[in-house]
């Protein structure tokens, strides 16, 4: 029998604070897949991550889109946001020495949480929005 | 002291006061609308240089990157002026503060297996 994919989808409106309420279906979703709580917490702070970045950096009312794809052994998450896009590959990775002098005055740490925290992260981002997928897998341990 | 409006996050920082030392308790989200309430409350404690600021983390339920560069610049700041930053009760939470690497900067519990 093929393996069965479930997917859920939920919009949002770009309002800070939103994210909570897909972060907790999500959360609930991983837990009943039998992601160890460790994992879940993971995904929850990707998730939320993804969420935030689509949500501050909105220049318009257009809502943001979090889809779940849900199979027998991994879970992927995507964001979809009509925000004015960025480049992925020009996000530099932390400097922990410069950080460790001078502190961190902005953001920049989002994508670079995200990437810890997931097993696969692609970022496709346009003029016309991005979408951040975020992939999990169930290690032989969880199954 | 409360940061709230209409489904946005909220902050409620407490303060408990030694000779040289402040226990900051946070309860809520330290998240991208909560973060300039979090940098104005904490800056007069440092400002008066305690020789250690406290954060306890054991109220809190949510955190973003911006909230753990917060927490580094106040461990940054308060480095610069003979003191330090210690976090306490990071539970769940640990790992992202460690990927951020507040343990670079700051007195956290130590995180078992944590690869950068």
């Amino acid at each position: 029998m093929a393996e069965r994919l479930v997917k859920m989808q939920m919009t949002i409106p770009p309002i800070e604070g939103i994210e909570d309420v897909p972060v907790a279906a999500v959360e609930a979703l991983a837990a009943k897949m039998g992601f160890s709580p460790d994992r879940v917490q993971d995904i929850a702070q990707a998730l939320t991550e993804a969420c935030v970045n689509a949500i501050i950096y909105s220049e318009s009312d257009a809502d943001v889109e979090v889809i779940m794809l849900a199979r027998q052994n991994s879970l992927i998450l995507e964001v979809r946001d009509q925000g004015p896009g960025f480049e992925p590959d020009q996000v530099p990775a932390p400097n922990f020495e410069i950080i460790s002098e001078l502190g961190v005055k902005n953001g920049g740490f989002g994508i670079h949480m995200i990437k810890a925290l997931v097993d696969q992260l692609e970022i496709e981002s346009s003029k016309q929005g991005t979408v951040v997928r975020m992939s999990t897998f169930l290690s032989k341990s969880e199954n | 002291m409360t940061h709230s409006s209409f489904l946005q996050d909220e902050l409620k920082i407490s303060q408990q006061e030694d000779t040289n030392k402040v226990v900051l308790r946070l309860d809520g989200a330290l998240s991208a609308t909560t973060v300039p309430y979090f940098r104005q409350t904490v800056q007069p404690f440092l400002d008066r240089s305690f020789e250690e600021i406290i954060l306890d983390f054991s109220g809190v339920t949510k955190i973003v990157s911006r909230g753990v560069g917060a927490a580094i610049d106040v461990a940054v700041q308060i480095k610069k002026n003979g003191g330090k930053l210690r976090v306490e009760n990071i539970g769940k939470f640990s790992r992202s503060l460690y990927i951020q690497g507040v343990h670079l900067v700051a007195d956290v519990p130590e995180l078992e297996g944590f690869e950068p």
